[in-house]
């Protein structure tokens, strides 16, 4: 009988991570997984928008980029369809459309809006949540250094932020653009994979919890999948 | 008119203006409150609008209002009187119904017949409900800081905020699961909220309707759990959640309020709407009226919701763009209709027994939270409801003032109906057409219903508007979301019923802590006024 220090049930891509770092550490680990192949659902992309850096550093190995631009299509029924090249987290070019300027300017404007804020939170995901009131001087420090993060945004920023996080997205959209293809593109981004609807309050936090995760607001095909689970799998396996 | 000059002129007599005015005249301050209509009141109150009846034609019950308020401009005194009511119920399509008691046991039985479970359930459901309730009630009377501002004031309100949450168990702060509740509470949606607690279909929806009514929510929106403490957190006489009829109508509480303010030496200035707000150097010094007349203040609160403050009687040129881009994009959606009906006799119903304590609250007309979704579906494709959530009483059967002897009024609230129609706007034409469907609705729950309309009153938001003034229709003067509740109402940095113009304040539900006949606005407003004034009072409330 074989004894482990940590068994991981279910070989995605966050279990098989987590083997790799315990087991970086000395640890004995043992993933068990269902189907012949490990990755779960991320065998379910060809490429992802990002990977954080700490993570692939952690585990010293470095993913095959893609380094072609990425469009993005959005059709319309009368023809007029947007079509936008994506090039890094906030870089956004028109290469058709037929929204107006202070259209294409609000819109830029928005993405730049919900990226800063995006980037304010994003700072926060690689960090253990804190527990509100355990009393643990890390908690309190982390809470402390949350609010910091925040307020050191400028007044305007974190007046906007702390009312947006609770808006719905059909509402900031209709306060800025009018161009409704230019709206479905965003508010795409707010209600994809949630249960939420465009006018559920939340949906621009789901949008901002998506840019922060992507680090880009639109899903940009930038590392590809496969590299990155067989990166993954052959440090387990070394170990 | 003479030339008076005040030291306070409140902008319009609603209950929130009537409030800051009592207050404020109590500290010994010259005030006048300013009305566009000849009688004061806004949405609280009684109006005679068929020979012999009296309407509640717009707000209907009452508990909300503050206890503290009640006592401190002494309006028993002035003749308010609360008739507490013993249940409410919800009809069904099968001719079964769901009835809700104030009393405990008869509550736990009639829950049981849908459900032993949820019977069970309702115990721990009040329980946390009233928790919440108990969260909140010191937040009400709060003025909420500026999370952005290193004023004193504002990081010492953020401290007392902070130390709310964060004291000491034993010293009265929240617990850290407590903590983890409340988050969870206000965020998300009221189905999810009542999933957690009941599994009959006629229990749940019974008990989301307070989290709907008046929004532009719909039971699946997250947010709206929060909105079931607008109707939870009130009391009568010391009974917290209950919910009762003021005698006379919803008027006799500003009217009684009205009294309070002239037994202060309070002047009521009605028949006179102001066109404009007087500003000069970015100051205020007074408003203009249609006739052309002038009164002159040193201080102005208006109790005007935001939109129709800063878009309708302050000129744009007088306000940062900054400002004017917030005012212009707060959320202040009709949602709500209203019936108000004068019946020939009581109506009978199809399922609820005559005489039943149940009968005598409010009694609604849904089938399942399914049927509330598909209903606010309509509202976003801009149509009135196809199944509208109903919610009705008949306020004669315990205080016979509002109607002649044997005859009845019947207050019907409908939710959902959009300010404006996707198939162009409101007709005459539809606006019958849209009682018609609403009072159909109410006709095939009951026997003789179609046969005893005497009367009827039928109210978009447009018509909410127009009489009110309210911008489109919303009874609340603004969403309940969290973008637009506590330190970001209505606008973020102005939410401490100031204004960007030097001696303008706010006063209305468009502020902390928002719509309901609650009254803390007005006296929230009150006491800032009070504090920039270094004057004090003694009262309960301030």
């Amino acid at each position: 009988m074989k004894k482990f220090d940590v068994i991981i049930i279910g070989g995605g891509h966050n279990g098989l991570v987590a083997a790799c770092v315990l087991s970086k550490k000395g640890k004995k680990v043992l993933v068990i997984e269902k189907n012949e192949k490990l990755g779960g659902l991320a065998n379910y992309v060809e490429y992802l928008s990002d990977i954080s850096q700490e993570i692939l550093k952690e585990l010293n190995i470095t993913i095959e980029k893609n380094i072609s631009d990425n469009f993005i299509s959005a059709l319309s029924e009368d023809l007029n369809h947007t079509v936008l090249k994506i090039n890094g987290s906030k870089n956004v070019q028109f290469l058709q459309t037929s929204a107006s300027d202070s259209d294409k300017k609000s819109f830029i404007n928005l993405v730049n809006k919900y990226d800063l804020f995006a980037r304010t939170l994003r700072s926060f995901m690689f960090k253990k949540p804190p527990r509100v009131k355990s009393g643990s001087r890390s908690d309190i420090w982390q809470l402390f250094s949350m609010g910091l993060k925040v307020r050191r945004l400028g007044k305007k920023n974190m007046r906007e932020l702390l009312r947006v996080i609770g808006l719905n997205i059909a509402d900031d959209l209709e306060d800025n653009i009018e161009n409704n293809i230019l709206k479905g593109l965003i508010s795409n981004e707010a209600v994809i994979g949630t249960n939420l609807g465009a006018r559920s309050p939340g949906s621009i936090l789901n949008l901002l919890y998506n840019q922060a995760t992507n680090n880009s607001l639109f899903r940009i095909n930038k590392f590809n999948t496969n590299s990155f689970l067989n990166s993954v799998e052959n440090i387990c396996k070394k170990k | 008119m003479p030339k008076t000059k005040y030291d306070v002129a409140i902008i319009g007599g609603g209950h929130n203006g009537l409030t800051t005015a009592c207050y404020l005249a109590k500290a010994g301050l010259k005030v006048a409150v300013i009305e566009r209509h000849s009688y004061v009141g806004g949405a609280a109150v009684s109006r005679e609008l068929h020979p012999g009846w009296t309407y509640s034609n717009c707000s209907y019950v009452c508990s909300l209002l503050r206890p503290e308020i009640f006592r401190d401009l002494e309006l028993s005194k002035y003749g308010l009187q609360i008739i507490p009511y013993e249940g409410s119920a919800t009809m069904l399509d099968d001719g079964r119904f769901y009835a809700h008691y104030s009393d405990h046991d008869l509550n736990y039985r009639s829950i049981a017949k849908f459900s032993k479970k949820d019977a069970e359930a309702y115990e721990r459901f009040s329980k946390d409900v009233m928790r919440q309730c108990k969260i909140i009630k010191p937040l009400l009377k709060m003025t909420p800081p500026d999370p952005t501002s290193f004023r004193p004031k504002d990081i010492m309100g953020l401290f007392d905020f902070a130390k709310f949450f964060a004291a000491k168990d034993e010293l009265g702060g929240l617990g850290e699961k407590e903590i983890y509740d409340t988050i969870r509470f206000w965020t998300m949606s009221v189905r999810d909220y009542l999933e957690e607690y009941f599994e009959s279909d006629v229990v749940k929806a019974h008990m989301a309707g307070s989290a709907i009514i008046g929004t532009a929510l719909g039971p699946y929106s997250p947010g709206s759990a929060y909105v079931l403490l607008h109707h939870y957190m009130g009391e009568v006489d010391g009974t917290v959640g209950a919910w009762g009829y003021s005698r006379g109508g919803m008027g006799s509480i500003t009217q009684a309020m009205a009294a309070s303010l002239k037994a202060s030496g309070g002047d009521i200035i009605a028949g006179s709407p102001v066109t404009k707000i007087l500003i000069k150097n970015n100051r205020s010094h007074g408003v203009v009226l249609e006739n052309g007349d002038e009164i002159f203040a040193d201080k102005l609160v208006s109790n005007l919701d935001v939109k129709r403050t800063f878009l309708k009687v302050v000129e744009k040129e007088n306000i940062p763009d900054d400002f004017y881009n917030a005012v212009k994009n707060f959320k202040i959606r009709g949602s709500s209709g209203k019936l108000n009906i004068a019946l020939d006799d009581l109506p009978i119903w199809k399922s609820i027994p005559e005489g039943d304590p149940a009968g005598t609250g409010d009694l609604h007309i849904t089938q399942s939270i399914e049927e509330m979704e598909g209903a606010y579906d309509d509202w976003k494709d801009g149509r009135w409801s196809q199944l509208p959530y109903v919610d009705m009483c008949i306020p004669s059967i315990n205080d016979p003032t509002m109607a002649p002897q044997g005859k009845h009024y019947m207050s019907v609230f409908v939710q959902y109906v959009p300010y404006n129609l996707a198939d162009g706007g409101w007709t005459e034409e539809k606006r019958l057409e849209f009682g018609k469907h609403v009072m159909n609705r109410i006709g095939s729950y009951s026997e003789n219903f179609n046969d005893i309309i005497k009367h009827a009153e039928i109210r978009t938001p447009k018509e909410l508007e127009e009489e009110v003034g309210l911008t489109e229709g919303n009874i609340f003067q603004g969403e309940l979301t969290m973008d637009q509740l506590m330190f970001n109402r209505p606008v973020p940095g102005y939410a401490q019923y100031k204004t960007p113009i030097k001696n303008l304040y706010m006063c209305g539900s468009s502020t902390h802590p928002g719509g309901g006949v609650m009254g803390a606005p007005g006296a929230n407003a009150a006491r800032e006024i009070l504090i920039d004034l270094k004057k004090q009072i003694n009262t309960h409330y301030i």
